[in-house]
């Protein structure tokens, strides 16, 4: 009787120390799935991103935190490609190609080490736009140790006025999937999820997907000038 | 006699929980993939992803609650157009953004896929080609020690110059959790199907889907109808 009581104590307790610190919820999220709890972005933003509708938008190479190596790349690379796309399908901002950004950067001698000590305004006229996106990944992980794995993205990124420099959006988020026997308690799942989670660029194209339908949902959309779709600019060959 | 009735009873019930569950674990409809046409015009194709619509086989399903039931699936209903839409292939498609689609044609609008009223939506969009998102399913079921989860997605293209079907697409998946899959536990075995009913597992799936939807969509200018 007296543990039973002793349980609820420590319950009620536990409950407390994670609801009446911030986002506590979330770091228990970090750690075990709680059913039905989804991860969301803290934002900040400004008016400004849809009142302008000419936004030309060019997402920049995304920076990491962590020790630079190839899986980290290709983790950044598959963020930045859906959100990208995303942006301009989804959103309709005129998004400038990564690979034609990319080229621009190259050609100005500009590299992911030196890309944050250029000016916004310089980086804005080298890449031809008028709004940048900037993107800092704190965390990417894939692990799998047969009995549990993960696959996590966590970074901020920021819409920025090239010509002025002020912020006009800005998110953090942290976004994850977990699999395994800690996490599904099922035998047949952990031998089916472990081998999956090993293919890396799928797992991580799946997480940066699912990160990038949040980040979307929190841009406003450009306004839109007059009533009618706008025509084809290209010239078919 | 009462003994062995006990003894059937008790033994009856697991067996018919696990008959139910091996009835109620799904299993994927068969992929489709037709080619029927090719398009008008040369690649680079404008392409418009119209707002997702019930397949015949959910408004037969429906009938009678259709609108109750629309009103819940309007939200299933945008997210698989945005998954089917970020999943077009770059390369030979060019996608005209959503907002701009729905300044035209309204989330909501149901196209009927006779020529005219394709050419008309193509025209209004300046688009080469004409895309219909179809939902064939997308439900949760908790059978209590079970769950199943199953998204299945159809797409239609249509020639903006004809108006003619060319090309039709459809993948489904199914994901099911309960005690056949060997629970570590008695804790495992309640909350795994609890577990298994969160929304993630659907958002994956119609990823997933809609990747399969993409890639069906790469070969439409290499195949021949």
């Amino acid at each position: 009787m007296e543990s039973i009581s002793r349980t609820r104590w420590l319950l009620a307790l536990l409950f407390l120390a994670f609801t009446g610190v911030g986002c506590s919820w979330e770091w228990l999220y970090r750690i075990y799935p709680i059913p039905f709890y989804d991860t969301h972005a803290r934002v900040t933003r400004t008016p400004g991103l849809s009142e302008n509708p000419s936004r030309r938008i060019a997402v920049l190479p995304f920076t990491f935190t962590q020790k630079d190596n190839p899986e980290r790349r290709q983790a950044a690379l598959l963020l930045r490609e859906a959100l990208s796309v995303a942006l301009s399908r989804v959103r309709a901002y005129d998004v400038i190609a990564a690979a034609e950004v990319d080229r621009r950067l190259e050609a100005a001698g500009i590299t992911a080490q030196t890309l944050l000590a250029q000016t916004p305004e310089s980086l804005g006229q080298i890449a031809g736009a008028d709004t940048l996106l900037y993107g800092d990944l704190e965390r990417t992980a894939n692990i799998t140790l047969y009995v549990y794995s993960h696959t996590v993205y966590e970074g901020t990124f920021r819409l920025v006025d090239a010509a002025g420099g002020e912020p006009l959006w800005s998110a953090r988020l942290w976004e994850g999937r977990r699999a395994g026997l800690f996490v599904e308690g099922f035998i047949v799942d952990m031998f089916i999820s472990q081998p999956e989670n090993r293919n890396r660029p799928e797992t991580y194209r799946t997480v940066a997907e699912n990160m990038v339908s949040k980040l979307i949902a929190t841009i406003p959309e450009p306004a839109l000038a007059g009533t009618t779709p706008v025509a084809p600019a290209r010239e078919k060959p | 006699m009462n003994a062995m009735k006990g003894w059937s009873g008790r033994a009856l019930n697991p067996l018919l929980w696990i008959a139910l569950m091996v009835f109620s674990a799904g299993c994927a409809a068969d992929p489709v993939r037709k080619v029927t046409g090719r398009p008008t015009g040369p690649a680079p194709w404008r392409i418009a992803v119209l707002p997702a619509q019930l397949s015949p086989e959910v408004k037969q399903k429906a009938a009678g609650k259709l609108d109750e039931k629309m009103m819940k699936r309007r939200k299933a209903l945008n997210e698989i157009r945005t998954c089917v839409a970020l999943h077009i292939p770059g390369d030979p498609y060019e996608v005209i953004a959503l907002p701009v689609v729905d300044r035209a044609l309204p989330p909501g609008t149901v196209i009927s896929p006779d020529p005219k009223t394709i050419r008309a939506a193509a025209g209004a969009l300046h688009a080469d080609l004409v895309l219909v998102p179809e939902i064939y399913s997308w439900r949760r079921r908790y059978y209590l020690i079970h769950v199943e989860s199953r998204v299945g997605i159809g797409a239609r293209i249509y020639d903006g110059v004809t108006g003619a079907l060319l090309f039709e697409s459809m993948h489904e998946q199914v994901r099911n959790q309960g005690i056949l899959k060997i629970p570590a536990g008695p804790f495992a075995a309640a909350a795994g199907p609890i577990v298994g009913m969160q929304h993630i597992y659907m958002a994956d799936m119609c990823q997933k889907v809609s990747g399969e939807i993409g890639e069906d969509m790469r070969a439409l200018h290499e195949a021949r109808p």
